[in-house]
């Protein structure tokens, strides 16, 4: 039989409780979101992807814990052997951190691309640190500069996978 | 992350968050997502499953065209591995997580000499 959905932020709360750490507040929205026709279908589209586990490339400065709003640019061509974390959720990548492709799908992609699901892959993905406890810095600070960065790729369809 | 999608989907960018944590999700109303409903860190396949990884993104990637107005659609893939992983890093025994602070956080000590180099 199937679990029921893992109730996160209940638990996430309460874990946070004990280790000490300020509560974390989640995004809530108040109002339906905006939803972007496609242009195009998947197979003539170029797909960019943004990863919030913290991903960065060796050779990148990693990501610090305390409520970081900068972004890494990821080649999509990057080794993934090369493919790093610093997250503060560091319990959830123990896995990850041997094969970054259960949360940073490099092959998978790759291999869409070449059977033609995917027309075109970007050049560079991007990354960030999830878990900012000031949504105000979300919002003015990580939002421009992921704009900024994604903006260079001129993209079709945007991948996001959250940690 | 539904911040983000949302962002970039009042910008003209269509987007799919491809996800494991269904309450976070739906707190954030995302404009598409698919659920998966794999421990966090697995959110796009099974460790070392390179058939389940191609399988999950491939199944995500559908959201583009099947989601028409906005909404989280759950996959039909099952986690075999057992919940205990889970329910020990919930808990704090798999918890190593190190302070919120304004010092990079480098995976390995190669990583930060890597970093440093000029």
């Amino acid at each position: 039989m199937k679990p029921t959905p893992t109730e996160y932020i209940r638990q996430t709360r309460e874990n946070y409780e004990e280790l000490g750490f300020e509560p974390y507040q989640w995004f809530h929205a108040e109002h339906e979101p905006k939803l972007a026709p496609l242009v195009k279908p998947l197979s003539e589209s170029k797909l960019g992807l943004i990863s919030t586990a913290g991903t960065y490339v060796h050779g990148q400065v990693a990501y610090y814990y305390k409520d970081d709003t900068s972004v890494r640019a990821i080649p999509s061509d990057t080794p993934v052997g090369d493919i790093r974390f610093s997250h503060i959720m560091e319990n959830y990548l123990v896995e990850a951190r041997q094969d970054p492709c259960t949360v940073f799908p490099l092959n998978a992609l790759k291999q869409l691309e070449s059977e033609g699901i995917v027309g075109k892959l970007a050049s560079n993905y991007f990354s960030c640190m999830g878990g900012i406890y000031s949504k105000n810095r979300v919002i003015n600070e990580l939002l421009p500069n992921l704009e900024k960065a994604v903006s260079e790729e001129q993209l079709d369809l945007l991948l996001l996978i959250p940690l | 992350m539904c911040l983000i999608a949302r962002h970039f989907e009042s910008l003209g960018l269509p987007t799919l968050i491809l996800g494991s944590a269904l309450d976070i999700l739906a707190a954030g109303k995302p404009p598409r997502a698919k659920f998966v409903n794999y421990p966090l860190g697995f959110e796009s396949g099974r460790f070392k499953d390179v058939t389940d990884q191609l399988a999950v993104v491939r199944e995500a990637l559908t959201g583009f065209t099947d989601i028409t107005s906005p909404g989280i659609v759950p996959m039909d893939f099952e986690w075999q591995a057992g919940w205990d992983i889970l329910n020990k890093r919930e808990k704090g025994q798999l918890d190593n997580r190190s302070p919120r602070t304004t010092e990079p956080q480098y995976q390995t000590e190669d990583d930060r000499r890597a970093a440093k180099a000029p």
